[in-house]
């Protein structure tokens, strides 16, 4: 008996050949020992199978669990999208953004922080203790006015003092 | 705002910056002309003194809102061209005088003396016009004023 026809048993045995086809291999069963015997043979193997075959249980249902088989084929499938070859400029932009942006905010600390010599507008200092100063400055009438108090005109300008240029 | 409009802003603001800071430093390196002007306040007209005269009407008007004397008479002017490399002397009288200096932009460091010692050091901006006075109080209830300011650039 060839392979073809032990084939055609066990499909019979599994009631999966067509109605004349399956009439044909019970004739040849009825004369052929042999053949009657690998069926025997094949039926009490099933039987056996039956009663130690593992059911195991999907956790979705039946048709949830073959589309996510299904779709994950369809991705695997998929062409993979060839990385395209930007323009210089694109990727000079990667590099000019970040530097650009560092030299800007470079630029503005080293004005604010080092453009104004460390000293407010308006701000005076004095060089002794013996002398006192109010400054005033008014952005509206453009003017600054640093009073110098507690030592006389008489000591730092010799311009005539109000008696000397009274008229003579 | 997309990246490349970011970067031509970014360009250009820079672009300015780097101008102006070139202008600045070309104004700098020829100098800057500042006038400090000597004044006088008082209330009692002198009109009998020769080396007095009356102060330009526009200063005094702006001197008059500021302060409480009525007459401003101008004893001595100077002008001087200020750079930043180093301190310009200007005598004011032969025991005053002022030491300016420029900073950079329109800020100026002005450094005043008196009888060869330093009285006060002040930095201020001179920018659009606007002035700086140095001020103290004189006999009879008067005062003396020096007034300094940005001339404009001689063409």
């Amino acid at each position: 008996m060839d392979f073809e026809t032990e084939l055609k048993l066990q499909a019979y045995l599994d009631g999966e050949l067509p109605e004349t086809e399956a009439r044909e291999i019970a004739k040849f069963l009825a004369q052929d020992q042999e053949a009657a015997l690998l069926l025997g043979e094949l039926k009490n193997t099933r039987q056996a199978l039956k009663g130690s075959e593992i059911v195991v249980q999907l956790p979705e249902s039946r048709e949830f669990y073959w589309s996510k088989i299904e779709r994950e084929i369809e991705r695997l499938e998929k062409p993979q999208r060839v990385e395209q070859k930007r323009p210089f400029i694109f990727r000079l932009q990667r590099i000019l953004v970040p530097v650009t942006g560092a030299l800007a905010v470079a630029v503005f600390l080293g004005i604010t922080l080092f453009g104004n010599s460390g000293t407010a507008l308006g701000e005076t200092e004095l060089a002794t203790e013996d002398m006192g100063a109010i400054t005033f400055r008014s952005e509206s009438e453009g003017m600054t006015t640093v009073w110098l108090y507690d030592r006389g005109d008489s000591e730092l300008s010799d311009e005539p003092a109000p008696d000397s240029v009274e008229p003579r | 705002m997309s990246i490349r409009r970011f970067l031509a802003c970014l360009t250009a603001l820079l672009g300015v910056l780097f101008f102006n800071t070139a202008r600045l430093s070309a104004a700098e390196s020829s100098g800057i002309r500042v006038e400090a002007i000597l004044v006088w306040a008082t209330q009692v007209a002198k009109t009998n003194d020769a080396s007095l005269k009356e102060l330009e009407p526009q200063l005094t008007r702006k001197l008059r809102k500021a302060y409480k004397w009525d007459l401003y008479y101008e004893v001595r002017r100077k002008e001087v061209m200020v750079s930043g490399k180093e301190a310009t002397k200007i005598p004011i009288s032969e025991k005053c005088s002022l030491d300016i200096k420029h900073l950079g932009e329109e800020r100026f460091e002005v450094h005043l003396t008196g009888k060869g010692k330093a009285v006060s050091r002040t930095v201020e901006s001179l920018a659009h016009g606007h002035i700086m006075v140095v001020a103290g109080d004189d006999k009879n209830d008067t005062a003396w004023l020096i007034v300094i300011r940005e001339l404009p650039a001689k063409k």
